[in-house]
């Protein structure tokens, strides 16, 4: 123990100890920052990726799911399963299931979503003593997607994040403020154009008004996007593709 | 209340006894919402009101679960060392008087026997480690005897600096040594004695932690490799026994600790019986305190390092303090205070 000389040893032990236990002590008069989860739940993030369900669309009342199978496709665990069911003015899902005790939150089934079906819930307690209860159908997420609230991100609002940064491409907007609604004008220019010309914000009315006048516009939209932006979703068959197929 | 002496003392370890044990119980949650809060959390909550009803919770867990022997244990000396290990931790609480004239037995050799006593739990402990047939159970009793050894002795010199200084082995004499004030207003208790208080205090309190086997000497149920120490193979009300006996040596060392340098029960209308005794729990409780929040401050040291404290510092340290109070009492004409 000595190779400092004692007292200079004895005193560094001192000073270590009275430095280890203020923090000690420190912590002993704050307040503690447990939150008695079920009883009070703290606010969660908005872009929270919790439990997965389907949506319905509030105007109409109709599922969203067109049952394209984009989601099936991309799920790195593959733990969904879609069956689509051919229609008349649109096609629907005609079976879903998601094995949840599989999944791994990636959010990707949500991010290729062309329809908004498919979101994250701000919830995660779905604890249960049957693994089979996990093992979700259409019926279950549709249930799961009223009975919680939703993220924010739905798979339009994800793609319009996902844009390429202004400044890069085009100065000539410089001086306006850059958001991430704001980020990708020419590509969403077409259908602000079409469709939504009542409000500047883009963001707002648009996962109803999609689904509202939906295949041919979207198809309009993924087509003009193709050819004049260089944002690397765009030409993804996966967005032009289902909507295509049904008309 | 003309009992015969035996009935009376009978009565009254009785009482002791349980009180004792009822104290282990609660003093197992104060210990945890005092760790809970160290490190920002809240401790047990859901059992009863703030979780006051989870140490009895624990016990009934305790009771009810399977008693699992190992195959290959000495079946009877791990049997008998749980309650070989008890019985020491619960006996040194004979001679402890709780208020003047409230306990079982003032010996006039009360430190001294305390001390013994107290050392006395390394064979129940080691029992239990060689009975378990279990290499991690074993390596940690011959670790803890190991530490027991090499702690005893400063234990028991820091412990002996006040019994100098009062100039009794009698603990209720020890705590009459400690009345009155200084300048009107410091409570004349060792641990307010100019240097010799303060350097005793600490050594003993070093000391305690070692012999209790506690964070940072805890070597002997290093978690991450002897997974529990001498208990990994014990389950059910014979691990309950251990813990008890653990918590109860625990507290009895925190009341010594009081007794010898916090003055004991003395305090503001200690002349009654049962203030005194709120006094003393009070300043048991305190120290039982510290020695968490040690607990919680430090990471466990190597067992060199235990070694390396105690002979190398601790030891001689605590032979030239008692020596030096020894000298000063002596210089004085034989009075400490």
């Amino acid at each position: 123990m000595v190779s400092d000389g004692f007292w200079t040893e004895t005193g560094q032990l001192v000073r270590a100890v009275g430095r280890a236990m203020g923090v000690t002590f420190k912590n002993l008069l704050r307040r503690p920052i447990t939150v008695r989860y079920p009883t009070v739940k703290r606010v969660y993030p908005d872009r929270f990726r919790g439990l997965l369900a389907l949506t319905y669309d509030p105007q109409t009342g109709e599922e969203n799911c067109i049952g394209c199978r984009l989601c099936e496709y991309i799920c790195p665990p593959t733990v969904i399963k879609v069956e689509m069911l051919k229609a008349e003015k649109r096609n629907f899902a005609k079976s879903f299931t998601l094995e949840l005790y599989a999944c791994e939150f990636c959010e990707l089934c949500v991010q290729v979503c062309p329809t908004d079906a498919i979101i994250m819930m701000k919830s995660f307690d779905l604890a249960t003593a049957d693994r089979r209860e996990l093992l979700l159908d259409k019926d279950r997420l549709h249930a799961l997607g009223l009975q919680f609230d939703p993220s924010w991100a739905t798979g339009n609002r994800l793609r319009d994040m996902q844009a390429p940064p202004k400044p890069a491409k085009a100065p000539a907007h410089a001086p306006e403020p850059v958001s991430a609604e704001q980020s990708s004008p020419d590509r969403r220019a077409p259908e602000a154009a079409s469709a939504a010309q009542t409000s500047p914000d883009r963001r707002a009315p648009e996962p109803t008004s999609a689904e509202q006048s939906s295949p041919d516009r979207r198809a309009s939209e993924a087509a003009s996007a193709a050819q004049t932006s260089p944002d690397r979703r765009a030409p993804e068959p996966g967005e032009g593709a289902p909507t295509a197929k049904s008309e | 209340m003309t009992l015969p002496p035996l009935a009376y003392h009978a009565l009254v370890g009785f009482v002791v006894l349980n009180v004792v044990i009822g104290m282990v119980t609660y003093v197992t949650l104060l210990e945890r919402k005092f760790a809970a809060r160290m490190q920002s959390r809240i401790g047990p909550y859901y059992v009863g009101p703030h979780g006051l009803l989870q140490p009895i919770a624990d016990a009934i867990k305790l009771m009810l679960k399977e008693d699992v022997v190992p195959t290959t244990a000495d079946r009877w000396v791990y049997n008998l060392a749980p309650i070989v290990f008890l019985v020491p931790c619960v006996l040194i609480f004979a001679t402890l008087p709780f208020a003047p004239g409230l306990g079982v037995a003032d010996l006039n050799i009360g430190v001294l026997f305390f001390l013994a006593v107290s050392s006395l739990e390394i064979v129940g402990l080691f029992m239990g480690g060689w009975g378990s047939n279990n290499k991690y159970a074993l390596l940690s009793a011959m670790r803890a005897v190991n530490q027991i050894i090499s702690y005893d002795l400063p234990f028991v010199f820091a412990a002996f600096v006040p019994v100098v200084l009062a100039g009794s082995l009698q603990m209720s004499a020890i705590v009459a040594a400690q009345q009155g004030v200084w300048l009107g207003f410091v409570p004349k208790w060792f641990v307010v004695y100019p240097v010799i208080g303060q350097l005793a205090f600490v050594a003993f309190l070093v000391a305690t932690l070692a012999a209790e086997n506690r964070v940072p000497f805890d070597i002997l149920e290093a978690e991450s490799e002897l997974v529990a120490g001498f208990r990994v193979e014990y389950s059910g009300m014979k691990f309950a026994l251990i813990q008890l006996g653990e918590y109860a040596h625990m507290i009895g060392t925190s009341f010594l600790a009081a007794l010898l340098f916090l003055g004991g029960w003395l305090g503001p209308g200690s002349e009654h019986a049962l203030v005194g005794a709120l006094w003393f729990l009070l300043k048991a409780m305190l120290v039982f305190l510290v020695v968490t929040w040690v607990r919680w401050s430090f990471v466990r040291i190597r067992v060199d390092q235990i070694l390396a404290i105690s002979w190398k510092l601790l030891l001689p340290a605590s032979i030239v303090l008692l020596l030096a109070t020894a000298f000063w009492v002596a210089a004085r004409g034989g009075h400490g205070v």
